[in-house]
């Protein structure tokens, strides 16, 4: 496998030597081609694998499809609709807490000498070891939804924006201390646009956390989605779980890959001013 | 831990270790003084002083270390399983581009995925005890690792290879000269998350599975309102936690060191 083609221009990744490729080599290059195949033999698998073991054991992906539309003709919508607007307020309070505090801890070195040793300490370790004490402190209730979903995202929203604020070029600073740009406009013309793309990063990755916080908190206290999740499992309506599973996961990838775009989009807009 | 960069609006420079010791200082004593005050303060009854929290750490310390090992041991297992599992898969997809194309983009979801959603049903496929919540770790930790080795073997420069091609170098020993070890920095990334990833799995896994070990040690200070040994096996996790991180980190520097800057 390891071919090595003819050295070219000075790329830092090999590109294969193309050929003028005929029909058929192009058909059988494409990658959607590869996907069809190897994702549609994953899925032959699994449905061998469900129909082998029975449904008590695993659900078929038609029956996982089917799941999907018992999930909303069973009513379970709503539920999941107000598991997403908790997730949505743990969310905004971790963005509107994250953003100021990393654009400060990026900006002074006395605020990222003062915070640092506990921002890098939760971020490192595992925030579920705090939900015993976070549920003793806040109940059951939505608090403790909102208190879980906040703690997993919120570090990774500081340490990004801390790192972007950190990494504006400084030839850039230097240009606009020279022609006595004042810290105001400072912070809004050159810091915050360039530290942008490191923090819907950081949003990317903290809305990432947030889900699976979201998930462990209703499992713990056995509401919404966490509810439907444990019901699912014990009574074995395994085609529902499946699709829960893939409802949840689906909001996940979504959310996240469209965060990603921006994210490039903000970076391409940059280099290219 | 604050990186070398300058701060635009306000700096003293790194170099200026004592004003960034007393700093530091300060933070801790004004945290232990904050959590001091509230416990006294008697406000929130979930939070007891500072002082009895570390008394009750001193008493449960064996009680501690102990239930902490049973969890480690759970990540250590899963750990070791998805080392192995995560650099196959890892190199594999990192080597060939239909591997890229197709099993990349699922390893994608799969370190996006809250794994924990597993725990109703891992009853069903491999138990709730030692074997299940070894599981549970590895699912934790595997996509971390692959992800990053494959990014690792993929990333390899070019002109590298070309160059040892050059010199006769191929096939395994391509793999084993060149790839790997301009691979190793990413690979070790991807160990470092893992192993945090893996910390975290067993902590689940002990809350929301089988309750044992340091889960059991929590859930129990909980359910009876203990609220001196809630505070102090939260504030022993979150150590220990943090020094298996710090740990790694400070491993993987060492194992880095004979890179060029």
């Amino acid at each position: 496998m390891a071919r090595v083609g003819i050295p070219t221009v000075a790329s830092s990744r090999p590109t294969p030597e193309r050929r003028r490729p005929g029909r058929w080599r192009a058909l059988l290059g494409n990658r959607w081609l590869h996907r069809a195949v190897v994702w549609g033999g994953l899925i032959g698998v699994w449905y061998a694998l469900a129909v082998w073991k029975g449904p008590f054991f695993m659900a078929t992906p038609g029956a996982t499809v089917g799941g999907l539309g018992r999930l909303a003709s069973e009513g379970y919508l709503p539920t999941l609709a107000t598991t997403l607007r908790q997730l949505s307020v743990g969310f905004g309070l971790a963005v509107a807490v994250g953003v100021p505090v990393g654009l400060l801890m990026g900006s002074a070195r006395a605020v990222d000498d003062f915070l640092a040793p506990y921002v890098n300490t939760l971020f490192v370790t595992s925030k579920e070891a705090l939900l015993p004490f976070l549920i003793t402190m806040f109940g059951v209730a939505l608090e403790f939804r909102v208190a879980v979903v906040f703690l997993f995202a919120v570090f990774f929203i500081i340490m990004n924006t801390a790192a972007g604020v950190r990494g504006v070029d400084p030839g850039l600073l230097e240009t606009a201390r020279a022609f006595r740009v004042p810290r105001r406009r400072m912070f809004t013309k050159v810091v915050l646009p360039a530290s942008l793309p490191y923090v819907i990063a950081g949003l990317r990755l903290g809305l990432a956390t947030a889900i699976k916080g979201m998930v462990i908190a209703e499992l713990w206290v056995t509401a919404g989605v966490g509810l439907l999740l444990k019901n699912f499992g014990a009574f074995r309506r395994l085609d529902m779980f499946f699709a829960l599973a893939v409802v949840i996961i689906g909001i996940g990838v979504l959310s996240t890959s469209l965060l990603l775009v921006l994210e490039r989009r903000l970076q391409s807009a940059r280099s290219a001013s | 831990m604050s990186s070398s960069g300058a701060y635009w609006l306000w700096d003293y420079g790194r170099q200026r270790w004592r004003v960034r010791l007393a700093i530091r200082a300060a933070a801790f004593a004004a945290f232990f003084l904050a959590w001091e005050l509230v416990g006294r303060s008697g406000r929130y009854f979930a939070i007891v002083p500072a002082t009895t929290t570390f008394q009750q750490l001193w008493e449960d310390i064996g009680l501690l270390v102990e239930a902490m090992a049973g969890t480690l041991a759970e990540a250590a297992a899963g750990f070791a399983l998805a080392v192995v599992v995560g650099l196959v898969v890892g190199t594999l997809v990192g080597v060939s581009r239909i591997g890229r194309e197709t099993i990349d983009p699922l390893i994608t979801v799969g370190v996006v995925a809250p794994m924990t959603m597993l725990v109703p049903v891992i009853g069903i496929y491999v138990g709730l005890a030692f074997r299940g919540k070894v599981f549970l770790v590895f699912v934790f930790a595997v996509f971390a690792i692959a992800i990053n080795t494959a990014a690792g073997v993929r990333e390899t420069p070019g002109a590298l290879r070309e160059t040892a091609a050059a010199f006769g170098v191929r096939g395994w020993g391509m793999y084993r000269k060149v790839v790997s070890p301009s691979a190793l920095p990413y690979i070790l990334t991807g160990l470092r998350l893992g192993a945090g990833r893996a910390v975290q799995g067993a902590i689940i896994a002990d809350l929301l599975l089988e309750v044992s070990n340091m889960g059991a040690y929590l859930i129990r200070a909980g359910s009876t309102f203990d609220m001196p040994a809630l505070l102090a096996g939260t504030f022993f996790t979150v150590m220990v936690a943090s020094t298996v991180m710090l740990g790694a980190r400070a491993l993987e520097r060492r194992l880095l060191r004979w890179l060029p800057a």
